[in-house]
Protein backbone atom coordinates (compact mmCIF):
# COMPACT_ATOMS: atom_id res chain seq x y z
CA UNK A 1 0.00 0.00 0.00
CA UNK A 2 2.77 2.40 1.02
CA UNK A 3 4.74 1.69 -2.18
CA UNK A 4 1.73 2.83 -4.20
CA UNK A 5 1.45 6.07 -2.27
CA UNK A 6 5.23 6.58 -2.24
CA UNK A 7 4.85 7.28 -5.97
CA UNK A 8 2.83 10.34 -5.08
CA UNK A 9 4.65 11.44 -1.94
CA UNK A 10 7.03 14.38 -2.13
CA UNK A 11 10.80 13.94 -1.78
CA UNK A 12 10.53 15.80 1.50
CA UNK A 13 8.84 12.71 3.01
CA UNK A 14 11.96 11.37 4.69
CA UNK A 15 10.91 9.62 7.88
CA UNK A 16 9.93 5.95 7.44
CA UNK A 17 6.84 6.36 9.61
CA UNK A 18 5.02 3.60 7.72
CA UNK A 19 7.69 0.97 8.42
CA UNK A 20 7.07 0.52 12.15
CA UNK A 21 4.41 -1.89 13.37
CA UNK A 22 1.02 -0.42 14.05
CA UNK A 23 0.35 1.00 10.59
CA UNK A 24 -1.70 -2.03 9.53
CA UNK A 25 -3.64 -1.93 12.81
CA UNK A 26 -4.30 1.79 12.32
CA UNK A 27 -5.45 1.10 8.76
CA UNK A 28 -7.85 -1.66 9.90
CA UNK A 29 -9.15 0.43 12.79
CA UNK A 30 -9.90 3.41 10.53
CA UNK A 31 -11.59 1.15 7.97
CA UNK A 32 -13.73 -0.47 10.71
CA UNK A 33 -14.69 2.89 12.19
CA UNK A 34 -15.68 4.21 8.78
CA UNK A 35 -17.74 1.08 8.09
CA UNK A 36 -19.40 1.28 11.51
CA UNK A 37 -20.36 4.94 11.12
CA UNK A 38 -21.60 4.39 7.55
CA UNK A 39 -23.78 1.46 8.67
CA UNK A 40 -25.18 3.38 11.66
CA UNK A 41 -25.80 6.48 9.54
CA UNK A 42 -27.50 4.34 6.92
CA UNK A 43 -29.73 2.65 9.51
CA UNK A 44 -30.58 6.10 10.78
CA UNK A 45 -31.58 7.35 7.36
CA UNK A 46 -33.69 4.23 6.85
CA UNK A 47 -35.37 4.76 10.21
CA UNK A 48 -36.21 8.33 9.28
CA UNK A 49 -37.71 7.04 6.05
CA UNK A 50 -39.74 4.46 7.99
CA UNK A 51 -40.96 7.05 10.46
CA UNK A 52 -42.08 9.26 7.58
CA UNK A 53 -43.80 6.32 5.91
CA UNK A 54 -45.57 5.22 9.05
CA UNK A 55 -46.56 8.75 9.92
CA UNK A 56 -48.00 9.38 6.49
CA UNK A 57 -49.79 6.03 6.54
CA UNK A 58 -51.12 6.07 10.06
CA UNK A 59 -51.48 9.69 11.04
CA UNK A 60 -55.16 10.75 10.88
CA UNK A 61 -56.04 7.17 9.99
CA UNK A 62 -58.87 5.83 12.15
CA UNK A 63 -60.77 2.54 12.32
CA UNK A 64 -64.06 1.60 13.84
CA UNK A 65 -64.28 -1.99 14.94
CA UNK A 66 -67.71 -3.46 15.54
CA UNK A 67 -67.36 -6.80 17.30
CA UNK A 68 -69.35 -9.70 15.84
CA UNK A 69 -71.01 -10.24 19.21
CA UNK A 70 -73.42 -7.74 20.68
CA UNK A 71 -73.47 -6.67 24.31
CA UNK A 72 -75.46 -9.75 25.29
CA UNK A 73 -72.89 -12.01 23.68
CA UNK A 74 -75.13 -12.95 20.74
CA UNK A 75 -73.84 -12.96 17.19
CA UNK A 76 -75.11 -9.96 15.32
CA UNK A 77 -77.28 -10.90 12.36
CA UNK A 78 -76.23 -9.95 8.82
CA UNK A 79 -79.10 -7.43 8.69
CA UNK A 80 -77.96 -5.93 11.99
CA UNK A 81 -74.39 -5.68 10.73
CA UNK A 82 -75.50 -4.02 7.49
CA UNK A 83 -77.68 -1.61 9.40
CA UNK A 84 -74.80 -0.69 11.73
CA UNK A 85 -72.50 -0.14 8.76
CA UNK A 86 -75.01 2.02 6.96
CA UNK A 87 -75.79 4.15 10.05
CA UNK A 88 -72.12 4.63 10.93
CA UNK A 89 -71.23 5.51 7.32
CA UNK A 90 -74.09 8.02 7.26
CA UNK A 91 -72.92 9.51 10.51
CA UNK A 92 -69.31 9.75 9.30
CA UNK A 93 -70.35 11.30 5.99
CA UNK A 94 -72.30 13.94 7.84
CA UNK A 95 -69.36 14.68 10.10
CA UNK A 96 -67.01 17.38 8.79
CA UNK A 97 -64.11 15.74 10.64
CA UNK A 98 -63.81 12.59 8.50
CA UNK A 99 -63.44 11.46 4.90
CA UNK A 100 -62.33 8.46 2.78
CA UNK A 101 -64.69 6.05 4.48
CA UNK A 102 -64.11 2.45 3.51
CA UNK A 103 -65.63 -0.75 4.89
CA UNK A 104 -63.28 -3.72 4.90
CA UNK A 105 -64.76 -6.90 3.49
CA UNK A 106 -64.50 -10.28 5.20
CA UNK A 107 -61.48 -11.32 3.14
CA UNK A 108 -59.56 -8.18 4.11
CA UNK A 109 -60.43 -8.63 7.78
CA UNK A 110 -59.41 -12.30 7.59
CA UNK A 111 -56.10 -11.23 6.02
CA UNK A 112 -55.37 -9.14 9.13
CA UNK A 113 -55.58 -12.33 11.20
CA UNK A 114 -53.39 -14.19 8.78
CA UNK A 115 -50.11 -13.70 10.73
CA UNK A 116 -51.71 -15.40 13.79
CA UNK A 117 -54.01 -18.00 12.23
CA UNK A 118 -52.35 -18.76 8.92
CA UNK A 119 -54.21 -19.55 5.68
CA UNK A 120 -56.39 -22.26 7.17
CA UNK A 121 -59.85 -21.31 5.94
CA UNK A 122 -61.54 -23.81 8.29
CA UNK A 123 -60.41 -21.93 11.35
CA UNK A 124 -61.53 -18.61 9.91
CA UNK A 125 -64.92 -20.12 9.01
CA UNK A 126 -65.50 -20.83 12.70
CA UNK A 127 -64.60 -17.33 13.88
CA UNK A 128 -67.08 -14.49 13.98
CA UNK A 129 -65.08 -11.75 12.32
CA UNK A 130 -65.64 -8.14 13.41
CA UNK A 131 -66.66 -5.42 11.04
CA UNK A 132 -64.03 -2.79 10.39
CA UNK A 133 -64.66 0.62 8.90
CA UNK A 134 -61.58 2.66 7.98
CA UNK A 135 -61.70 6.40 7.49
CA UNK A 136 -59.45 9.42 7.76
CA UNK A 137 -59.80 12.23 10.25
CA UNK A 138 -59.33 15.63 8.72
CA UNK A 139 -57.34 16.65 11.82
CA UNK A 140 -56.45 14.74 14.91
CA UNK A 141 -58.56 16.75 17.34
CA UNK A 142 -59.25 15.12 20.69
CA UNK A 143 -62.77 16.62 20.72
CA UNK A 144 -63.59 15.10 17.32
CA UNK A 145 -62.28 11.70 18.40
CA UNK A 146 -64.29 11.81 21.62
CA UNK A 147 -67.46 12.91 19.78
CA UNK A 148 -67.14 10.21 17.12
CA UNK A 149 -66.36 7.60 19.75
CA UNK A 150 -69.50 8.45 21.77
CA UNK A 151 -71.75 8.54 18.72
CA UNK A 152 -70.66 5.19 17.23
CA UNK A 153 -71.15 3.46 20.61
CA UNK A 154 -74.72 4.72 20.57
CA UNK A 155 -75.23 3.42 17.03
CA UNK A 156 -73.55 0.07 17.59
CA UNK A 157 -72.92 -0.85 21.23
CA UNK A 158 -69.39 -2.18 21.91
CA UNK A 159 -68.08 -0.49 18.72
CA UNK A 160 -64.56 0.91 19.29
CA UNK A 161 -62.77 3.79 17.64
CA UNK A 162 -59.06 3.22 17.10
CA UNK A 163 -57.00 6.24 15.95
CA UNK A 164 -53.59 4.47 16.20
CA UNK A 165 -52.20 7.58 17.92
CA UNK A 166 -51.07 5.74 21.07
CA UNK A 167 -49.48 3.00 19.03
CA UNK A 168 -47.75 5.48 16.73
CA UNK A 169 -46.49 7.50 19.71
CA UNK A 170 -44.96 4.37 21.26
CA UNK A 171 -43.43 3.39 17.94
CA UNK A 172 -41.97 6.87 17.51
CA UNK A 173 -40.61 6.78 21.09
CA UNK A 174 -38.81 3.52 20.31
CA UNK A 175 -37.39 4.96 17.09
CA UNK A 176 -36.36 8.08 18.98
CA UNK A 177 -34.51 5.86 21.47
CA UNK A 178 -32.76 4.00 18.64
CA UNK A 179 -31.91 7.37 17.08
CA UNK A 180 -30.28 8.62 20.31
CA UNK A 181 -28.41 5.30 20.66
CA UNK A 182 -27.12 5.62 17.08
CA UNK A 183 -25.97 9.19 17.63
CA UNK A 184 -24.19 8.08 20.82
CA UNK A 185 -22.43 5.25 18.96
CA UNK A 186 -21.33 7.71 16.24
CA UNK A 187 -20.05 10.15 18.89
CA UNK A 188 -18.21 7.32 20.71
CA UNK A 189 -16.70 6.16 17.40
CA UNK A 190 -15.55 9.69 16.55
CA UNK A 191 -14.08 10.19 20.03
CA UNK A 192 -12.33 6.80 19.70
CA UNK A 193 -10.97 7.93 16.33
CA UNK A 194 -9.60 11.07 17.98
CA UNK A 195 -7.86 9.02 20.69
CA UNK A 196 -6.56 6.40 18.25
CA UNK A 197 -5.08 9.00 15.89
CA UNK A 198 -3.69 11.13 18.68
CA UNK A 199 -2.02 8.19 20.48
CA UNK A 200 -0.78 6.68 17.21
CA UNK A 201 0.86 9.97 16.19
CA UNK A 202 2.31 10.45 19.67
CA UNK A 203 3.67 6.88 19.67
CA UNK A 204 5.33 7.48 16.32
CA UNK A 205 6.79 10.74 17.53
CA UNK A 206 8.30 8.84 20.47
CA UNK A 207 9.70 6.11 18.22
CA UNK A 208 11.26 8.70 15.91
CA UNK A 209 12.16 11.13 18.65
CA UNK A 210 15.87 11.07 17.79
CA UNK A 211 15.26 11.69 14.11
CA UNK A 212 12.75 14.42 14.88
CA UNK A 213 15.12 16.19 17.27
CA UNK A 214 17.88 15.90 14.64
CA UNK A 215 15.64 17.53 12.02
CA UNK A 216 14.69 20.16 14.56
CA UNK A 217 18.36 20.91 15.31
CA UNK A 218 19.09 21.09 11.58
CA UNK A 219 16.49 23.82 11.26
CA UNK A 220 13.36 21.95 10.17
CA UNK A 221 10.31 24.09 10.68
CA UNK A 222 7.34 22.58 12.52
CA UNK A 223 5.38 22.43 9.28
CA UNK A 224 8.12 20.33 7.67
CA UNK A 225 7.74 17.77 10.49
CA UNK A 226 3.97 18.09 10.21
CA UNK A 227 4.22 17.28 6.49
CA UNK A 228 5.90 13.97 7.35
CA UNK A 229 2.98 12.90 9.50
CA UNK A 230 0.32 14.29 7.19
CA UNK A 231 1.81 12.30 4.30
CA UNK A 232 1.87 9.18 6.47
CA UNK A 233 -1.70 9.66 7.76
CA UNK A 234 -2.92 10.44 4.25
CA UNK A 235 -1.42 7.21 2.90
CA UNK A 236 -3.17 5.24 5.66
CA UNK A 237 -6.43 7.13 5.95
CA UNK A 238 -7.54 7.49 2.33
CA UNK A 239 -7.50 3.77 1.45
CA UNK A 240 -8.82 2.85 4.93
CA UNK A 241 -11.82 5.18 4.64
CA UNK A 242 -12.51 4.01 1.09
CA UNK A 243 -12.30 0.36 2.09
CA UNK A 244 -14.54 0.96 5.12
CA UNK A 245 -17.09 2.73 2.92
CA UNK A 246 -17.07 0.01 0.27
CA UNK A 247 -17.39 -2.77 2.88
CA UNK A 248 -20.27 -0.97 4.61
CA UNK A 249 -22.01 -0.43 1.26
CA UNK A 250 -21.69 -4.13 0.43
CA UNK A 251 -23.06 -5.13 3.85
CA UNK A 252 -26.00 -2.73 3.47
CA UNK A 253 -26.71 -3.97 -0.06
CA UNK A 254 -26.72 -7.57 1.22
CA UNK A 255 -29.04 -6.73 4.14
CA UNK A 256 -31.29 -4.79 1.79
CA UNK A 257 -31.53 -7.79 -0.53
CA UNK A 258 -32.35 -10.06 2.42
CA UNK A 259 -35.13 -7.75 3.58
CA UNK A 260 -36.52 -7.49 0.06
CA UNK A 261 -36.55 -11.29 -0.15
CA UNK A 262 -38.40 -11.51 3.15
CA UNK A 263 -41.13 -9.16 1.82
CA UNK A 264 -41.71 -7.59 5.20
CA UNK A 265 -43.46 -4.34 4.44
CA UNK A 266 -43.09 -2.72 7.83
CA UNK A 267 -39.31 -3.15 8.06
CA UNK A 268 -37.21 -0.22 6.90
CA UNK A 269 -35.89 -0.28 3.37
CA UNK A 270 -32.17 0.33 2.86
CA UNK A 271 -32.70 1.79 -0.60
CA UNK A 272 -31.29 5.31 -0.47
CA UNK A 273 -32.16 8.34 -2.51
CA UNK A 274 -29.54 10.70 -3.97
CA UNK A 275 -29.67 13.07 -1.02
CA UNK A 276 -29.18 10.26 1.48
CA UNK A 277 -26.41 8.76 -0.63
CA UNK A 278 -24.56 12.10 -0.58
CA UNK A 279 -25.10 12.28 3.19
CA UNK A 280 -23.47 8.85 3.58
CA UNK A 281 -20.58 9.89 1.32
CA UNK A 282 -19.72 12.59 3.86
CA UNK A 283 -18.88 9.90 6.47
CA UNK A 284 -15.49 8.79 5.03
CA UNK A 285 -14.68 12.43 4.24
CA UNK A 286 -15.51 13.42 7.82
CA UNK A 287 -13.32 10.64 9.26
CA UNK A 288 -10.53 11.64 6.86
CA UNK A 289 -10.84 15.30 7.86
CA UNK A 290 -10.98 14.39 11.55
CA UNK A 291 -7.86 12.22 11.20
CA UNK A 292 -5.90 14.98 9.48
CA UNK A 293 -7.09 17.60 11.96
CA UNK A 294 -6.26 15.54 15.06
CA UNK A 295 -2.96 14.35 13.52
CA UNK A 296 -1.88 17.93 12.76
CA UNK A 297 -2.94 19.19 16.16
CA UNK A 298 -1.04 16.40 17.97
CA UNK A 299 2.16 16.89 15.93
CA UNK A 300 2.20 20.67 16.43
CA UNK A 301 1.43 20.32 20.14
CA UNK A 302 4.24 17.78 20.62
CA UNK A 303 6.68 19.84 18.53
CA UNK A 304 6.11 22.83 20.81
CA UNK A 305 7.76 20.79 23.58
CA UNK A 306 11.02 21.14 21.62
CA UNK A 307 12.83 24.45 22.23
CA UNK B 1 28.98 37.14 16.31
CA UNK B 2 27.78 34.78 19.03
CA UNK B 3 27.57 36.03 22.57
CA UNK B 4 26.70 34.11 25.71
CA UNK B 5 26.03 36.39 28.69
CA UNK B 6 25.54 35.04 32.23
CA UNK B 7 24.17 31.75 30.94
CA UNK B 8 22.97 29.21 33.47
CA UNK B 9 21.45 25.84 32.68
CA UNK B 10 19.76 23.29 34.87
CA UNK B 11 17.74 20.19 33.97
CA UNK B 12 14.41 20.14 35.78
CA UNK B 13 14.89 20.89 39.45
CA UNK B 14 18.47 19.58 39.51
CA UNK B 15 21.58 21.69 40.21
CA UNK B 16 22.98 24.04 37.56
CA UNK B 17 25.17 22.14 35.09
CA UNK B 18 26.40 25.39 33.59
CA UNK B 19 26.95 28.41 35.80
CA UNK B 20 27.36 31.99 34.66
CA UNK B 21 28.89 31.23 31.26
CA UNK B 22 30.22 34.26 29.42
CA UNK B 23 32.03 34.22 26.10
CA UNK B 24 32.00 35.68 22.62
CA UNK B 25 32.73 33.90 19.35
CA UNK B 26 33.88 36.35 16.71
CA UNK B 27 32.89 35.59 13.09
CA UNK B 28 35.48 33.34 11.48
CA UNK B 29 37.04 32.36 14.80
CA UNK B 30 38.17 28.86 15.75
CA UNK B 31 37.68 27.50 19.27
CA UNK B 32 38.29 24.20 20.95
CA UNK B 33 35.82 23.28 23.66
CA UNK B 34 37.35 21.00 26.21
CA UNK B 35 37.00 19.82 29.78
CA UNK B 36 36.70 16.62 31.78
CA UNK B 37 33.74 14.28 31.39
CA UNK B 38 30.62 15.67 33.04
CA UNK B 39 31.91 19.23 32.91
CA UNK B 40 28.98 20.32 30.71
CA UNK B 41 30.51 20.21 27.20
CA UNK B 42 27.51 18.48 25.64
CA UNK B 43 25.13 20.90 27.37
CA UNK B 44 27.09 23.89 26.12
CA UNK B 45 27.14 22.43 22.60
CA UNK B 46 23.35 21.95 22.83
CA UNK B 47 22.97 25.59 23.78
CA UNK B 48 25.19 26.57 20.84
CA UNK B 49 23.10 24.67 18.30
CA UNK B 50 19.91 25.91 19.99
CA UNK B 51 18.85 22.44 21.02
CA UNK B 52 18.26 23.71 24.55
CA UNK B 53 17.13 27.00 26.03
CA UNK B 54 19.17 28.36 28.95
CA UNK B 55 17.42 28.67 32.30
CA UNK B 56 18.98 32.12 32.72
CA UNK B 57 21.14 34.56 30.83
CA UNK B 58 21.03 35.78 27.26
CA UNK B 59 22.24 34.33 23.98
CA UNK B 60 22.81 36.56 21.02
CA UNK B 61 23.47 34.84 17.71
CA UNK B 62 24.26 36.49 14.37
CA UNK B 63 22.70 39.71 15.61
CA UNK B 64 19.52 38.11 17.00
CA UNK B 65 18.48 37.92 20.62
CA UNK B 66 17.47 34.25 20.73
CA UNK B 67 14.80 34.85 23.38
CA UNK B 68 12.87 37.21 21.14
CA UNK B 69 12.63 34.85 18.15
CA UNK B 70 9.53 32.87 17.23
CA UNK B 71 9.68 29.19 16.22
CA UNK B 72 10.10 29.85 12.49
CA UNK B 73 12.85 32.40 13.08
CA UNK B 74 14.60 29.92 15.41
CA UNK B 75 14.44 27.30 12.66
CA UNK B 76 16.01 29.73 10.19
CA UNK B 77 18.75 30.50 12.73
CA UNK B 78 19.45 26.78 13.22
CA UNK B 79 19.87 26.43 9.45
CA UNK B 80 22.92 28.70 9.79
CA UNK B 81 24.57 26.23 12.16
CA UNK B 82 26.15 22.96 11.04
CA UNK B 83 26.59 20.21 13.60
CA UNK B 84 28.77 17.10 13.43
CA UNK B 85 27.74 14.69 16.17
CA UNK B 86 30.11 12.23 17.75
CA UNK B 87 27.75 9.36 16.82
CA UNK B 88 27.07 10.99 13.38
CA UNK B 89 23.28 10.74 13.79
CA UNK B 90 22.63 9.86 10.15
CA UNK B 91 19.13 8.85 9.09
CA UNK B 92 19.59 5.16 8.39
CA UNK B 93 16.65 4.89 5.99
CA UNK B 94 18.13 7.52 3.69
CA UNK B 95 21.04 7.09 1.29
CA UNK B 96 24.29 9.01 1.71
CA UNK B 97 23.03 11.43 -0.96
CA UNK B 98 19.67 11.99 0.78
CA UNK B 99 21.35 12.49 4.16
CA UNK B 100 23.64 15.17 2.78
CA UNK B 101 20.75 16.74 0.82
CA UNK B 102 18.65 17.14 3.95
CA UNK B 103 19.76 20.66 5.00
CA UNK B 104 19.16 21.88 1.44
CA UNK B 105 15.67 20.38 1.43
CA UNK B 106 14.95 22.10 4.74
CA UNK B 107 15.88 25.43 3.19
CA UNK B 108 13.71 24.70 0.14
CA UNK B 109 16.51 24.59 -2.46
CA UNK B 110 15.59 23.38 -5.93
CA UNK B 111 16.07 19.70 -6.83
CA UNK B 112 18.52 20.73 -9.55
CA UNK B 113 20.69 22.66 -7.13
CA UNK B 114 20.45 19.88 -4.53
CA UNK B 115 21.62 17.31 -7.08
CA UNK B 116 24.61 19.34 -8.26
CA UNK B 117 25.73 20.58 -4.80
CA UNK B 118 25.40 17.21 -3.06
CA UNK B 119 27.11 15.26 -5.86
CA UNK B 120 29.98 17.76 -5.92
CA UNK B 121 30.48 17.65 -2.15
CA UNK B 122 30.28 13.85 -1.98
CA UNK B 123 32.92 13.66 -4.71
CA UNK B 124 35.04 16.09 -2.69
CA UNK B 125 34.86 13.91 0.44
CA UNK B 126 35.65 10.91 -1.79
CA UNK B 127 32.23 9.29 -1.43
CA UNK B 128 31.05 9.82 -4.99
CA UNK B 129 30.84 6.09 -5.56
CA UNK B 130 28.86 5.54 -2.37
CA UNK B 131 26.20 8.22 -2.69
CA UNK B 132 23.34 5.76 -3.19
CA UNK B 133 24.39 3.49 -0.34
CA UNK B 134 22.63 3.40 3.02
CA UNK B 135 24.80 4.53 5.97
CA UNK B 136 24.61 1.07 7.60
CA UNK B 137 26.55 -0.37 4.67
CA UNK B 138 29.41 2.12 5.02
CA UNK B 139 32.43 2.16 7.35
CA UNK B 140 32.66 4.45 10.39
CA UNK B 141 35.04 6.80 8.56
CA UNK B 142 32.73 7.01 5.55
CA UNK B 143 29.74 7.68 7.81
CA UNK B 144 31.67 10.45 9.49
CA UNK B 145 32.47 12.07 6.14
CA UNK B 146 28.76 11.96 5.29
CA UNK B 147 28.01 13.61 8.64
CA UNK B 148 30.56 16.33 7.90
CA UNK B 149 29.29 16.80 4.35
CA UNK B 150 25.76 17.15 5.75
CA UNK B 151 26.96 19.76 8.25
CA UNK B 152 28.75 21.90 5.65
CA UNK B 153 26.52 21.48 2.57
CA UNK B 154 24.47 24.58 3.30
CA UNK B 155 27.60 26.69 4.00
CA UNK B 156 26.77 27.33 7.67
CA UNK B 157 28.04 30.41 9.46
CA UNK B 158 29.08 28.26 12.39
CA UNK B 159 30.16 24.64 12.50
CA UNK B 160 30.02 22.67 15.74
CA UNK B 161 31.74 19.31 15.95
CA UNK B 162 31.46 17.03 18.97
CA UNK B 163 34.54 14.83 19.40
CA UNK B 164 35.00 14.58 15.63
CA UNK B 165 38.30 12.74 15.93
CA UNK B 166 37.23 10.50 18.80
CA UNK B 167 36.80 7.35 16.74
CA UNK B 168 39.55 8.00 14.23
CA UNK B 169 43.22 7.13 14.10
CA UNK B 170 45.68 10.05 14.25
CA UNK B 171 46.33 10.29 10.51
CA UNK B 172 42.64 10.58 9.57
CA UNK B 173 42.04 12.77 12.64
CA UNK B 174 44.65 15.31 11.48
CA UNK B 175 43.30 15.14 7.93
CA UNK B 176 39.86 15.97 9.30
CA UNK B 177 41.25 18.86 11.31
CA UNK B 178 42.85 20.07 8.11
CA UNK B 179 39.38 20.09 6.53
CA UNK B 180 38.01 22.12 9.46
CA UNK B 181 40.88 24.58 9.14
CA UNK B 182 40.07 24.94 5.46
CA UNK B 183 36.40 25.65 6.25
CA UNK B 184 37.46 28.14 8.90
CA UNK B 185 39.65 29.97 6.39
CA UNK B 186 36.57 30.25 4.20
CA UNK B 187 34.90 32.21 7.03
CA UNK B 188 33.03 29.57 9.02
CA UNK B 189 33.13 30.01 12.80
CA UNK B 190 34.33 26.72 14.27
CA UNK B 191 33.78 25.15 17.67
CA UNK B 192 35.35 21.72 18.13
CA UNK B 193 34.59 19.83 21.33
CA UNK B 194 37.40 17.44 22.10
CA UNK B 195 39.33 15.67 24.83
CA UNK B 196 42.36 15.24 22.61
CA UNK B 197 45.03 17.42 24.22
CA UNK B 198 47.65 16.54 21.62
CA UNK B 199 45.31 17.56 18.83
CA UNK B 200 44.53 20.89 20.52
CA UNK B 201 48.21 21.57 21.11
CA UNK B 202 48.91 21.04 17.42
CA UNK B 203 46.70 23.99 16.44
CA UNK B 204 46.91 27.58 17.55
CA UNK B 205 43.32 28.29 18.52
CA UNK B 206 41.51 29.59 21.58
CA UNK B 207 40.27 27.04 24.10
CA UNK B 208 36.98 27.16 25.95
CA UNK B 209 37.75 25.09 29.02
CA UNK B 210 34.80 23.86 31.04
CA UNK B 211 35.22 22.61 34.55
CA UNK B 212 32.31 21.73 36.83
CA UNK B 213 29.97 23.89 34.78
CA UNK B 214 32.23 26.96 34.76
CA UNK B 215 34.04 28.28 31.70
CA UNK B 216 37.51 29.67 31.25
CA UNK B 217 38.65 31.07 27.90
CA UNK B 218 42.30 30.28 27.22
CA UNK B 219 44.20 32.28 24.62
CA UNK B 220 46.16 30.31 22.00
CA UNK B 221 49.83 29.61 22.54
CA UNK B 222 52.28 31.99 20.90
CA UNK B 223 53.31 30.36 17.62
CA UNK B 224 56.30 32.72 17.20
CA UNK B 225 57.60 31.64 20.63
CA UNK B 226 56.97 27.96 19.84
CA UNK B 227 58.88 28.23 16.55
CA UNK B 228 61.72 29.96 18.34
CA UNK B 229 61.77 27.24 21.01
CA UNK B 230 61.70 24.54 18.39
CA UNK B 231 58.26 23.25 19.40
CA UNK B 232 56.97 23.61 15.85
CA UNK B 233 58.67 21.47 13.22
CA UNK B 234 58.34 23.19 9.87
Amino acid sequence: MYKFFKLFTPKSYILPLHKRSGSVQLFILLALMTALVVIIASVHLSLFKTVDRWQSLIQYQASIEIPALDEQGNTRSAAQVQQNIRRIKDFLKNTQASHDIEVMDTTQVAALLNPWLGDDGKILDNIDLPTIINFKLKASSADDVKYISERITKIAPRARLQTHENWLDKFLAILHGIHILGVLIIIITMVSTIFVISSSVRARMNIYNEDLSLLHIMGARDRFILKQFITYLFSICVPACLLGYICASLILAAVSQLLLGAEIDFLPSFGLNAHQFITLMTVPFSIFALTMLIGSHTVLREMKKMP
Amino acid sequence: MIKFAHIGLRYGIGPEVLTDINFTLEPGSFHFLTGPSGSGKTSLMSLLYLGLRPTRGEISMFGNDVKSLDRDQMALLRQKIGVVFQDFRLLNNLTAFENVALPLRLSNKSEKQIKSDVSELLEWVELGDYMHRLPMTLSGGQQQRIAIARAVISKPRMLLADEPTGNLDDTIGYKLMGLFEQLNRMGTTMVIATHNQQMMNSFYHKKLILNAGQLIVEEPRNIIKDIAEGEVHV
